[in-house]
């Protein structure tokens, strides 16, 4: 109350201030990483990204802990079940599409538990280490297949415009 | 490392710019805040962003030999 009298920002508003700088800031940052092409330019960014979103999720922590966030309504069951309908019905048309495309794997299936071992996934360092052998014989194809029609299509939109 | 492009350059100062009005707006609430939480975070933010515009102006040093002239 004597903080609101004094006509100056409250302790909360400050904080509100410093989330939403916060915010701003990490979403440059963000487009910043992306945008970069020299490789220590994109590292700085990077690190710097990293510290600024943890330093936010620490700012939202303390508002919340002291009530100075309005606290997010919660989900309801309902609207949870059905966005679980709608991704496993859309997760068995990517397999499809997967499969029509003779790419190995597939989706992960959540309700055998296979899900956990299909996700470890391991990144490889730079492009250069991919080789043909590492693709499956199906991928192979599918990359020869997709550089070939695009081909193809580049070939025709040329046609037209000759004529 | 590969000369900056007038992209980055941009980035930078509009970064540069962003971490200096965070710099002065935790400064002012730190002198106000009460709570120890808030105050022991804002003593964190405080040289984390004086660093983080001493990286960022470094960057642009760091690149200048290579600039075109």
């Amino acid at each position: 109350m004597q903080q609101m009298m004094s006509g100056k920002l409250e302790e909360k508003d400050m904080l509100h201030t410093i989330l939403s700088l916060l915010k701003q800031t990490t979403a440059t940052y963000s487009t910043a990483v992306t945008e970069a092409s020299c490789a220590t330019v994109r590292q700085t960014m990077q690190r710097l990204f990293n510290e600024t979103v943890m330093e936010q999720g620490e700012c939202f922590q303390i508002m919340q802990r002291h009530g100075w966030y309005a606290q997010p309504e919660e989900a309801p069951r309902q609207a949870i079940r059905k966005a679980i309908t709608a991704h496993r019905q859309k997760g068995q048309e990517i397999s499809q599409f997967l499969r029509l495309n003779s790419v190995r794997g597939g989706m992960p299936n959540y309700t055998t538990g296979a899900y956990q071992q299909q996700m470890t996934y391991q990144p490889t360092p730079t492009y250069q280490a991919y080789t043909p052998s590492d693709m499956s014989a199906g991928t192979a194809e599918w990359v020869r297949q997709q550089a070939m029609a695009s081909r193809h299509q580049t070939g025709s939109q040329h046609g037209e415009i000759m004529q | 490392m590969q000369p900056l492009t007038n992209k980055e350059l941009n980035y930078i100062d509009d970064l540069l710019s962003a971490e200096e009005l965070l710099l002065k707006t935790c400064v002012t609430a730190s002198e106000r805040v009460m709570q120890p939480d808030a105050q022991q975070f804002l003593h964190h933010t405080i040289t984390q962003h004086q660093r983080h515009y001493d990286e960022l102006a470094h960057l642009v040093e760091q690149h200048e030999p290579m600039a075109r002239s």
